[in-house]
């Protein structure tokens, strides 16, 4: 136990308050700060800084349901704080639109006709504010109006089956998670990919000088083995409180620098807090899926850097497991935009894109959290498998310095492994 | 003790080591020769227990070496074995810890052993900017920091210059007078035929020549007379037991068969004018090994 703490002990002081880990923490502590409060500083350094004056919209509701207060959807939907500019939107008094064209101080002029469920729209915009982040806004809304209606109306009257959509986010909400979370994911990304290239280089640093026969000498290989991922693991624990200070830090100071400008606070985390009512669960759920995955990805990393001889072969080796970490990177974050859910929901059951795929289908709402616990216990399954199975294999290829192909290597090195254990 | 009891160990359908037994006692200083490939660096890890032998097995005490007693073993592999980022104490501090040692007694002894091999200054310094020679001193000084009651050597002495190779063969005879079992391995035969008492010649995973080295040489019979007189070659070449006459710039170098043609020999240097020399001397350990493993190359 001495010697296993030891290790541990060793392993981290090798990677933790060394020059790279000191100079790579000062870079990301200022990238996080920096993106933890673009919004305020964009706000603060951007080329509208002061506001100005909100476009006036007039809407006329021309529907067979004249009860529905259109004007007033249409004011919640457009006035919030991702919007850069501000409108202010009124129900009308007009006859015709003739009245529009004839009065000065409205700029947009909205009307809508036939079913609300799937109404005509007449938009008329005077030729001096036809600015296209105007056009293009009042024209997102329009896109996605039948589309809340559609949700609201739903919400309202259950279907033939008697089921509700009460796991689906609000595609407004769905759309920013999804914009936001290739940001708060890549750390995440960041720190497997660390940890993983860590524990590789690590092991192959000693194997290929030769050292690992005196500590192999010293410690069984499986003591090395736990020793190395457990220190790993540390490691991930120290670099991932960092970067939980960092941005704690940027948060703070966004505080400040709303209080100094008197602007207002846009921090993401506050956003997400509005936007996502169930994030407790999902940080815990992705804490649980980082943790667990990242056991996963330094269990490989381990058998790779057993099998290889010198440090090429193990950059060579590695590759493959490179690319499964930033295609499950990748198949997190593109798949939600593309509306790929059944593919999301298949991805988060395969172990390998799972620790990406998992909080991010549950925080897009794509799957429940029955479905994200599942997808964590079968991770978790698959975890104990590789440790049992690769555990003995490394055992025989660390000491081992066979040059030959890398399948033909680790067939042979299964077989010796496991025709040991039976005897 | 140290048993080597019939091992044999396989890699697939190769076999490295073929029933190979020996014995080391304590106070023993043990030599494993063989050529490149033999199946020396097999054996030391099968000693070490860090291979598990196909069949037969090594025992330390009546006990299979494991992590219950590899604390109280040094063991110094063939290439160097460091870790050449590190500093040389924090080198130390890491193999001594693995060995269950204490912080302090592993600075205590890193102190003194850097001193003996007059390298104090060095203790800071990392292993990378170390000589070759000085790399080689801190391994010899990270297999025998925890004061080892079996010490297993792989050609300590590869890379090292005389003077260094004295300091270490001081060292290992220390280790000897406290009664602790030293095996190792050289090519440089002078070595083992200086302080070795029993060797195993290996060749291809077989023994070819085991045993007490001065029964080793009596065993082998061959001599060589060397010779300082006007002889003439062919008579010589052609005298009863003589395989082979080498001439020198002032003796003339005759091996024999064995003993009993030394008589034969010396009749013939008598009727030769200006004798200054009949030296009858055995075989040199490099000797036997020559032959020997050349022979044993020529049978396969």
């Amino acid at each position: 136990m001495n010697k296993f703490k030891y290790l541990v002990t060793f392993g981290l002081k090798k990677r933790v308050w060394r020059k790279a880990f000191i100079i790579t923490n000062a870079i990301l502590g200022i990238a996080i700060l920096l993106i933890v409060n673009i919004p305020a500083l964009i706000d603060i350094f951007g080329p509208d800084h002061e506001q100005p004056d909100p476009f006036q919209v007039i809407v006329i509701n021309d529907t067979t349901d004249q009860t529905y207060d259109l004007s007033g959807s249409i004011d919640t939907y457009i006035n919030n704080e991702f919007i850069e500019d501000s409108y202010e939107i009124k129900g009308t008094t007009y006859e015709d639109s003739d009245d529009f064209w004839d009065d000065e101080d409205v700029d947009i002029l909205l009307i809508f006709s036939g079913d609300l469920q799937s109404p005509d729209i007449d938009m008329y915009i005077k030729p001096s504010h036809t600015q296209s982040h105007l056009v293009n806004n009042i024209q997102r809304f329009l896109n996605d109006y039948q589309g809340i209606e559609y949700a609201n109306f739903n919400l309202i009257e259950p279907d033939q089956n008697g089921e509700d959509d009460n796991g689906r986010l609000a595609p407004e909400d769905r759309m920013f998670i999804e914009g936001i979370v290739s940001i708060l994911f890549l750390p995440m990304f960041m720190l497997i990919v660390f940890a993983t290239q860590f524990l590789g280089v690590d092991i192959i640093e000693e194997k290929s000088s030769k050292a690992i026969e005196t500590i192999i000498a010293s410690v069984p290989a499986k003591v090395h083995f736990l020793s190395k991922i457990t220190a790993s693991v540390g490691f991930l624990f120290i670099q991932g409180s960092l970067l939980i200070i960092y941005g704690l830090l940027g948060a703070g100071l966004g505080r400040m620098m709303a209080s100094t400008v008197d602007t207002e606070a846009l921090s993401l985390f506050a956003e997400l807090s509005t936007r996502i009512p169930d994030w407790p669960i999902l940080l815990v759920l992705a804490i649980l899926f980082m943790l667990v995955g990242t056991v996963l990805f330094l269990t490989l990393s381990a058998l790779i850097a057993s099998i290889a001889t010198t440090q090429e072969d193990y950059q060579q080796f590695q590759a493959p497991l490179v690319l499964i970490l930033i295609s499950g990177f990748y198949i997190g974050i593109f798949l939600p935009m593309m509306g790929a859910d059944n593919l999301i929901k298949i991805a988060s059951f395969i172990p390998l894109f799972s620790p990406f795929v998992g909080p991010i289908a549950f925080a897009t709402g794509v799957t429940s959290l029955w479905h994200a616990l599942v997808s964590l216990l079968i991770l978790m399954l698959t975890v104990i498998l590789f440790m049992y199975l690769i555990s003995p294999i490394y055992k025989v290829a660390i000491l081992s310095y066979e040059e030959t192909k890398f399948f033909r290597r680790i067939g042979r090195y299964i077989k010796k492994a496991f025709s040991k254990k039976t005897t | 003790m140290l048993e080597v009891k019939n091992v044999e160990m396989k890699y697939g359908d190769f076999t490295a080591v073929h029933d190979l037994s020996f014995t080391i006692k304590p106070g023993q200083i043990f030599g494993l020769l063989g050529t490149n490939g033999a199946g020396k660096t097999t054996t030391f890890r099968v000693i070490m227990g860090l291979l598990p032998p196909t069949k037969g097995e090594a025992l330390y005490f009546n006990e299979h070496v494991g992590y219950h007693n590899v604390d109280e073993i040094g063991y110094m592999i063939e290439e160097r074995s460091l870790l050449t980022k590190i500093t040389v104490k924090d080198l130390l501090l890491y193999f001594g810890q693995l060995k269950g040692m204490s912080k302090p007694l592993i600075l205590k002894r890193l102190d003194y052993w850097l001193d003996y091999f007059q390298i104090p200054e060095y203790k800071d310094q990392k292993i990378k900017e170390l000589s070759k020679g000085n790399q080689q001193k801190i391994q010899f000084i990270s297999a025998i920091i925890n004061e080892p009651k079996l010490l297993v050597l792989d050609e300590p002495f590869s890379g090292l210059d005389p003077i260094n190779t004295e300091l270490f063969v001081k060292v290992v005879r220390a280790f000897q007078d406290k009664g602790a079992m030293i095996v190792f391995s050289s090519h440089q035969l002078d070595h083992v035929e200086s302080f070795c008492e029993e060797i195993v010649v290996l060749e291809k995973g077989r023994a070819i020549i085991q045993g007490n080295i001065k029964q080793v040489k009596k065993d082998f019979k061959k001599l060589t007379i060397h010779i300082a007189a006007d002889v003439d070659i062919d008579t010589l070449n052609n005298l009863p037991g003589v395989y082979k006459v080498e001439k020198n710039t002032q003796t003339f170098k005759v091996k024999i068969e064995s003993e009993s043609f030394i008589q034969g020999i010396f009749d013939y240097v008598k009727t030769c004018d200006n004798v200054t020399k009949f030296d009858v001397e055995e075989a040199s350990l490099s000797e036997i090994f020559v032959a020997k493993v050349g022979g044993s190359r020529e049978q396969v």
